[in-house]
């Protein structure tokens, strides 16, 4: 069992927390998720599965815009 | 007769002839002698004299051609020395001029790549000013519906990707 944990800026709505478990159900089968929540990222999502980063925060936009 | 006593003249004429003789043997031979000595020594010094000038003279003539000589090699040496400074002279103004050229245009290009640098910076500094503005007004303004797009757009890119 895969353990997931995604980073957001503030608590997801559920559809839209329904959509993301399709989204790592489709992806890792099994797994379990720890949401964390930190504003510092000023907003998207980040998804560390344990090997690999998935970073769609709009702060690392914004550094890749720097 | 007239009285004249032809004996006495006789006798006088015999010894004036004996003296006469006696004179030419026993002084006038000797003092021609020491005059043509005397006239062969001063020819012979007069030879001499005249060797000598001759010689001397040689020899003057012997050193004003190695004095024209020295002066000639003197005006080459100097003629020479002054054309090696001539370029010794030129080739360092030429060196001189192409140093100053080489500082002028590697200052020129230090300038021009400073100025460049800088505008660089002021537009890389610019940039990042703009977007720390930037994040600050999106964690202001960003709404829910706004960051939840922003996130199911990232999901479905990811899965595009894959």
């Amino acid at each position: 069992m895969t353990n997931i944990h995604v980073t957001l800026s503030a608590p997801l709505s559920s559809e839209t927390e329904a959509a993301l478990e399709a989204w790592l159900t489709k992806r890792y089968g099994q797994h379990t998720v720890v949401y964390h929540i930190d504003e510092s990222i000023l907003g998207g999502i980040v998804i560390f599965d344990g090997e690999r980063v998935y970073d769609g925060s709009i702060k690392s936009m914004l550094k890749t815009l720097k | 007769m007239l009285g004249i006593d032809w004996i006495k003249i006789l006798i006088h004429f015999a010894v004036f002839v004996v003296l006469a003789v006696g004179l030419y043997l026993l002084l006038y031979k000797p003092v021609l002698r020491f005059i043509r000595t005397r006239q062969e020594n001063i020819q012979k010094d007069i030879d001499q004299g005249n060797a000598l000038k001759e010689e001397g003279e040689a020899q003057k003539a012997a050193y004003d051609g190695k004095i024209a000589a020295i002066e000639e090699e003197r005006d080459r040496i100097l003629a020479e020395a002054e054309s090696r400074k001539q370029e010794i002279l030129d080739e360092a103004r030429a060196r001189a001029k192409e140093e100053s050229d080489a500082l002028i245009a590697d200052a020129k290009r230090r300038a021009e790549a400073a100025e460049e640098a800088a505008t660089a910076q002021l537009q890389q500094d610019a940039g990042k000013i703009a977007v720390d503005i930037a994040g600050e007004i999106l964690q202001r303004e960003i709404s829910q519906e706004e960051n939840e797009k922003i996130i199911l757009d990232c999901l479905k890119a990811w899965s595009d990707h894959d």
